[in-house]
């Protein structure tokens, strides 16, 4: 392909880019959950700065026991005598990084194995639909479980498990997807002029699933972060690594129910609630915006 | 959301009360809640319902067969069911007569006669005799599937014999010192030997279940719960409590709940934090029993299995032990008890704890390894460690020192510990490395000896005999093994005290061993635990507990925590308030509010039907 | 797991897109109805073999969780270990799982000692109730508020609606059931704690009726307050979808009222997404319930599972595989059924 139509193909690409942005920006649920988002995202990233490890030490912890909200500790302590404020601040880093991991993950084996699927059709969409099928029926959770039981506790184990478990709705959308544009004309255009498949997934396929892949992400990420703190709920997480899944399980743990420790538990839960709330008003709106179907359902 | 994609008419529909329709909920509301007027009325004040104990419990039930189950709540139940033929006593855990009322040893320590006691009676009315022991323990001998819970107790033995109704002789094979201890539930012969498949017989299909215990089984719901009511014919009288229920929570937390509520009257196994915050409540005791656990760090010495392979991946420096005693004088356990155990937990010598006054091992001061850093670190220059120039001590082939320290990553006290030991042995230039597994994981990892520390523990049984042989080597590598550790000395005292009759020689004998033990640094123990318990004061004023002082209620060695519970106003025979069916007016308020909702929905829809049919008329 | 929240039409239906259906279309109903229920097949048949290698990979040891609670020697664990043919090597004990398996033998769990199809039928009657419950309500729910939603869309009701499901939606379902315990049965003293029953069993039918409905309240209001969102939103959407189509305009151009053409029309036309949504969701729902499980003891099929990996029970968590990998078989299989019926383009060929 010359350079001048490249340039042409990317002039396209940033008009539809800026489409999207202001279809996107039509949406005012979707626009108030962006905004949170960002906010969020900017204290996790400023978090190190006013939080240090000594904060977060079980040990070095200058807070009495499970004590209530107070000017020092404005969130009350945990059971080790830390910050609840610290630790929910804190805590956002793992949570984000855990859910939009698994959920990029997730989508992007959903889609590879959705455009291949829908681009090669026979025998390849056959294993591969078929694959789906299996990862579909098999109990999610159970495998998420054996999984994280069966590798090294940590992060990317967590993300490993909510990823591989839970990419199959994303294929099915991607294949749904594929097969839509490949029967547009340009494409068998392409095919006439002798682009390759990897000229077409690449060049066609792909940019034409990537904003409804976009919006498919941005609501996994709501759902792989419920995901994490279920999974360390159930005692899966990595208790050196400060989520919001891991406060709630120690919480449990160390009997805060029963010392009626509200400032511990409902910190984390109304920070999942409110993050996973602003990722799926976001990726509503962005589906509303990207999806052709919902679009054409609307004429 | 959608808001710029609706071109259309905004349709706006009011909705409209459908009189009728509201009437007839109400109706049916009314209808659905007066049956629940019934089991929900309160008995009148005085009025006497059986005295009900609800445990709440947090574990798995495997089997009511006493041939088959293995885990802890099922074997607790079991106990209620089944007596033994001695048992440990509440006062202090040593051997008391059970079903046999006396017992003697020949010359050679190798026969036993036990004389079972004159007119006992099994539930069902029929006589308990010698020959219902020697038929159990037969059965445990002769059939491998009634040997998977207790055929280790019996793997000593020769033969058991009936010679009359009252005496059964046992003869052993080598002189048995733990043969007082063995705690095998004796089932009624005229039951059991019409068992045919003891393997697959689930003892719950038909109610009561006859047995010789405090209590009978007389309901069992998998998964939810287990019920006994008292038995009238246990020989040493029947419980003041009528019924005793086991009800499964799925977290400790929401068994407090429960024991707020009054759903439950007894909740054990409670944290710190669920303890100190139940202190101060009404109508609710909080107790700190002394329990019979211990935990520990465990090293990996590096020790061969028993058929002379090596196995594991441990660091070498832990062979040597001046490098370990140096480790145990790194660990404040002052601190861990107070900071990670809130103060409720005791100082421990060794793998016998001091609920066992008999056998816990007790140092001499000079013996004990007290937190001393400036000690610590001049055992290990002594020992050839030297630091590097990153502060990091090196071992005797220049590399720097990294343990691996082996935690369980669903316990949050345990990772507490963690970091408090790698603050304390970084001061000796020693590095850690937190390592947080799944248990599974961490018992995988310490069978296969790939781990350098971990943090361990056990609950240890009245008779020394089987927590000293987790120590031993034929056990090295093996899911038996406590610790991995191996010392022929230490070998040969365990094999003495086997055949120890004479108890006096035999506590010298356990001294010695655990004294090797604690001189090799096998591991650096922690703490005894506190069993943390707490029960509905307004319901009972009192239970017994084991050992009698600051002992434990639930999980005893023994039936007498529940059996001799006294329920309040019990003096007076006056029963404790009869816990409520279930349905308090609450459940009126809830049960009518779902069903409102749902009846709400189908009269809706009806009217809709109705509706539509008539506009169709039209 | 938690499926993701996406008012995109299902696409489990029959193979999307213009090139397949035409081909699908062609097919005859038997032949369709085989080629699903063989698809299903297949995947259970790979469920079997997963379940089997996955399991024995998780660390642990059952005989470790034996020796932890209970005195065994050595020579015990060795013939525990024949007995469960742990010393046997692993293609040979598959092999033996299949044959067991094709006479409907799902082996005796190792916790238990009993067969592991007893104790899973033991749970699956609590485990339907709960799901069954909260299906029910978050149904009714759901699609009452959808179609309110889309009909007085942008409004103060739409507003509302959409916004509390999508915030209970986003609650972590563990969390909001502790929550509800703490408030509802303990403070407010309104339900039971924990567990099925009132332990031992209540007298009589109807009390034991009613005892069972009362624990149920708390843990199915909790399970459908997180999942009645995904109905909610894809009513809403496929109603506004169909509330443009031209045929709305003729029927009510016929003179029908609004709520006429709304009741005639729109919704049964609505409803085609949504009950095949509705289908894919309720294989899911079975073994999603495990946290609800927990936080309320209830003793269905998702906690049996779930404590059957502590132990690790093999043949236990084998045959819970195969029955909750089943029920999303067959509930999908129904799904494309269901759609196949429903379907007036599909019907019409």
């Amino acid at each position: 392909m010359s350079t001048g139509a490249g340039r042409i193909a990317w002039a396209r690409r940033r008009r539809a880019a800026g489409k999207l942005w202001r279809d996107f920006a039509d949406s005012r649920s979707g626009l108030v959950g962006l905004a949170a988002l960002l906010g969020i995202v900017l204290i996790a990233l400023l978090a190190p700065l006013w939080i240090s490890a000594d904060d977060l030490s079980v040990i070095k912890a200058t807070g009495g026991i499970l004590t209530p909200p107070s000017g020092e500790f404005w969130l009350g302590t945990d059971h080790a005598g830390r910050s609840v404020l610290d630790l929910t601040v804190y805590g956002a880093r793992v949570s984000l990084l855990v859910g939009i991991a698994a959920a990029v993950l997730s989508v992007g084996i959903g889609t590879i194995v959705g455009m291949l699927s829908g681009h090669f059709g026979r025998w390849v969409s056959a294993v591969l639909m078929r694959v789906t099928d299996f990862f579909l029926v098999l109990p999610a959770l159970v495998l998420a479980i054996a999984l994280s039981t069966m590798l090294e506790r940590g992060l990317s184990t967590i993300i490993l498990a909510i990823g591989v478990t839970s990419w199959p709705s994303t294929a099915r959308l991607v294949r749904a997807q594929t097969l839509t544009i490949e029967a547009r004309p340009y494409i068998e255009r392409a095919q006439a002029l002798g682009g390759g498949h990897p000229h077409i997934l690449l060049r066609h396929v792909l940019p034409a699933v990537l904003p409804l892949v976009l919006a498919n992400t941005t609501l996994a990420v709501g759902s792989a972060i419920i995901s994490e703190s279920t999974l360390a709920f159930l005692g899966l997480g990595d208790p050196s690594k400060v989520s919001w899944g891991l406060m709630l399980k120690q919480a449990l743990d160390t009997g805060s129910v029963t010392a009626g420790a509200w400032w511990y538990l409902l910190p984390p839960g109304i920070a999942i609630v409110a993050v996973v709330l602003s990722f799926t008003l976001c990726g509503r709106a962005l589906e509303i915006v990207v999806n052709p179907n919902l679009k054409a359902g609307r004429r | 959301m959608v808001t710029s994609l609706q071109s259309g008419k905004e349709e706006v529909v009011t909705v409209r009360l459908r009189r009728w329709g509201l009437g007839a909920v109400l109706a049916i509301s009314t209808l659905v809640a007066a049956p629940l007027a019934t089991p929900n009325s309160i008995p009148a004040a005085g009025a006497q319902g059986p005295v009900t104990l609800r445990v709440a419990f947090t574990t798995d039930v495997d089997s009511m067969n006493p041939f088959q189950s293995v885990l802890l709540v099922p074997t607790q139940i079991l106990r209620m069911m089944y007596e033994y033929l001695t048992v440990a006593s509440a006062k202090d855990s040593s051997p008391e007569p059970g079903l046999a009322e006396r017992w003697e040893t020949s010359s050679d320590n190798l026969t036993w006669t036990f004389h079972i006691r004159k007119g006992m009676q099994w539930s069902d009315g029929q006589p308990i005799t010698a020959r219902d022991v020697a038929f159990t323990y037969n059965l445990i001998m002769t059939n491998e599937d009634a040997a998977a819970a207790n055929g280790v107790a019996v793997t000593n033995y020769e033969s058991v014999t009936a010679k009359d109704d009252t005496t059964l002789v046992i003869k052993t094979k080598q002189p048995q010192a733990s043969m007082l201890t063995s705690e095998v539930p004796i089932v009624p012969e005229h039951v059991w030997k019409d068992v045919k498949d003891i393997k697959n017989f689930t003892n719950t299909d038909k109610f009561p279940v006859v047995g010789s215990g405090p209590f009978v089984l007389t309901g069992y719901q998998e998964g939810q719960s287990v019920t006994l009511e008292a038995n009238d014919k246990f020989w040493r009288g029947r419980s003041k409590v009528d019924k005793l229920q086991y009800v499964k929570y799925e977290s400790t937390d929401a068994a407090v709940q429960g024991l707020r509520k009054g759903d439950v009257e007894l909740v054990y196994r409670l944290t710190a934090n669920q303890y100190k915050a139940l202190q101060n409540e009404p109508n609710i005791t909080t107790h700190a029993g002394n329990n019979r656990r211990y935990t520990e760090i465990i090293f990996n010495p590096g020790n061969p299995k028993a058929d002379g392979s090596a196995f594991g991946n441990g660091n070498p420096v832990l062979k040597d032990v001046n490098f370990r005693k140096a480790l145990a004088h790194a660990v404040d356990v002052k601190t861990i008890i107070d900071k990670v155990k809130q103060g409720l937990a005791e100082p421990a010598t060794q793998v016998m704890p001091a609920v066992y006054p008999d056998w816990t091992f007790k140092p001499s001061e000079s013996q004990k390894h007290n937190f001393d850093l400036a000690k610590a670190n001049s055992l290990l220059e002594a020992a050839g460690y030297a630091k590097g120039a990153g502060g990091t001590r090196t071992d005797k082939q220049g590399k720097e020192i990294n343990l691996r320290l082996l935690v369980t990553s669903d316990d949050a006290e345990r990772q507490q510990i963690a970091e408090f030991v790698k603050g304390w042995f970084a001061e000796l230039g020693v590095g850690v490395t937190v390592e947080f597994k799944g248990s599974n994981q961490v018992n995988d990892d310490t069978n296969a000896g790939n781990y350098d520390m971990a943090i361990s523990g056990w609950s240890v049984s009245p008779d020394p005999d089987y927590q000293l042989a987790q120590q031993t080597c034929k056990v090295v590598g093996t899911e038996l093994s406590d610790s991995n550790f191996c010392s022929t000395e230490y070998d040969a005292l365990y094999a003495k005290q086997q055949g120890e009759l004479d108890k006096s020689k035999r506590m010298q004998l356990v001294q010695q061993a655990q004294a090797i033990l604690h001189d090799n640094v096998s591991a650096i123990m922690l703490y005894y635990d506190k069993q943390l318990e707490a029960y509905r004061s307004d319901r009972f004023s009192s239970f017994a507990t084991q050992p009698a002082e600051n002992g434990i209620i639930a999980n005893q060695s023994g039936y007498w925590g529940y059996y001799n519970a006294v329920p309040v106003g019990a003096e007076d025979t006056q029963a404790a308030s009869e816990p409520n069916s279930g349905l308090g007016t609450g459940a009126v308020v809830g049960i009518v509010g779902g069903a409102a909702v749902l009846v709400a929905g189908a009269v809706w829809g009806l009217s809709r039907r109705r509706r539509a049919t008539a506009d169709d008329r039209e | 797991m938690v499926d993701m929240l996406t008012t995109t039409e299902p696409v489990a239906e029959l193979p999307g897109g213009e090139r397949a259906a035409g081909r699908v279309r062609a097919l005859g109903t038997a032949r369709f109805v085989a080629v699903k229920i063989g698809g299903g097949l297949v995947s259970l048949l790979l469920v079997v073999v997963l379940g089997f290698f996955l399991f024995r990979a998780l660390p642990g040891n059952p005989i470790r969780s034996i020796t932890t609670d209970s005195h065994t020697s050595i020579e015990q664990i060795e013939k525990l270990r024949a007995e469960w043919g742990m010393d046997e090597p692993l293609p040979g004990q598959f092999v033996e799982y299949l044959g067991d398996l094709l006479r409907w033998d799902l082996g005796t769990s190792f916790k238990y000692k009993q067969p592991v199809g007893d104790l899973i039928l033991g749970r699956i009657g609590p485990t339907l109730l709960l799901t069954g419950a909260a299906l029910l309500l978050a149904l009714v729910l759901g699609l009452w508020l959808g179609t309110r939603a889309a009909w007085r869309h942008g409004s103060r009701f739409d507003r509302l609606a959409t916004g509390t499901s999508l915030v209970l939606w986003s609650v972590p379902t563990f969390w909001l059931g502790l929550i509800a315990l703490m408030v509802f049965a303990v403070a407010l003293d309104l339900f039971p704690t924990a567990g099925m029953t009132t332990p031992g069993g209540v007298d009589g039918f109807l009390p034991a009726v009613l005892d069972v409905a009362h624990h149920l309240v708390l843990p199915a209001v909790t399970l459908t307050a997180v999942t009645y969102a995904q109905y909610l939103m894809v009513m809403r959407s496929s109603l506004l979808e169909e509330m443009n189509a031209d045929y709305l305009t003729t029927a009510r151009a016929k003179g029908l009222t609004d709520d006429q053409v709304r009741r005639r029309h729109a919704v049964p036309n609505a409803l085609l997404p949504t009950v095949t949504i509705i289908f894919l969701h309720t294989g899911l729902l079975v073994s999603g319930a495990v946290t609800v499980e927990t936080v309320f003891s209830w003793p269905g099929l998702g906690l049996l599972t779930y404590n059957a990996i502590g132990f690790p029970d093999y043949p236990l968590l084998q045959g819970t595989m195969i029955v909750l990998a089943g029920a999303v078989v067959v509930m999908n299989v129904l799904a494309d059924l269901v759609y196949r019926l429903l379907d007036p383009r599909v019907r019409a060929a």
